[in-house]
């Protein structure tokens, strides 16, 4: 398991060679790389700056990978996430789980995400023209997250 | 002395990201403690929003709780990354 917080670029490329170098009896391997939008709902997005609490930010993500090994078998999963001060185009986040079958690596991927978006100590500020804004989850992205919440769905730890 | 911690839209309340400062005697639980930050950076309703949690010494803890004598005290408002 392999949580990082870095506030160097991202390269998703040389990240997903590693950890598939890195991987014993995976089937299948998905990646997601989040970018910095060069919009918002309202106007252009000149930066984006993310701040995190160590050692609660990196203790919060490896408790959601702990719960997605729990759930799915993995083979491997590794995230990186940037903080500090970003623009439009940079990679955000790298998050990648590998699997014997595809199901797994989709659906825990995809837990890990929303466990990103929603749970994850991070706070996000955005300049843009019309002004700086502190971004918090937006509605959507709280029904996402609770998608995983077992009392609803018991299939995903069957 | 305690360290205070103020993220995110916290932090542009109090025009500062952390701060050490003495704990009054008298703020003793996490009520208290609410209501003398807000007092001290004039923002009191800005400090009562229950969507900011508080951690102490690195725990989110659940409120209303003692305070006991932290060495760090974060306020934390609603978070997202990715």
């Amino acid at each position: 398991m392999k949580v990082l917080l870095t506030e160097q670029p991202i390269n998703s490329s040389e990240l997903l060679t590693d950890f598939r170098l890195g991987l014993e009896n995976a089937g299948a391997i998905v990646s997601f790389s989040g970018l910095v939008r060069d919009y918002s709902s309202k106007s252009e997005v000149i930066s984006l700056y993310l701040q995190a609490y160590s050692p609660l930010t990196e203790n919060g993500i490896a408790s959601a990978i702990h719960k997605a090994k729990f759930q799915w078998t993995l083979s491997g999963v590794k995230i990186l996430h940037r903080i500090g001060l970003l623009t439009p185009g940079d990679e955000i986040v790298f998050v990648a789980t590998a699997s014997e079958h595809r199901r797994a690596a989709f659906e825990s991927a995809d837990f890990l995400m929303d466990f990103l978006k929603t749970k994850a100590i991070f706070w996000k500020k955005e300049t843009r023209t019309d002004g700086e804004f502190w971004i918090e989850p937006r509605t959507q992205d709280y029904e996402d997250s609770s998608r995983w919440d077992t009392s609803k769905n018991s299939s995903i730890i069957a | 002395m305690t360290k205070f911690h103020f993220f995110g839209r916290v932090g542009d309340i109090t025009g500062v990201m952390s701060e050490r400062m003495e704990i009054p005697n008298d703020v003793k639980d996490s009520d208290r403690l609410r209501r003398w930050i807000g007092d001290l950076y004039a923002s009191f309703e800005g400090f009562q929003d229950e969507t900011i949690r508080i951690a102490i010494d690195g725990e989110v803890v659940i409120e209303p709780c003692q305070i006991g004598t932290p060495t760090e005290i974060a306020f934390l408002p609603p978070v997202g990354g990715g």
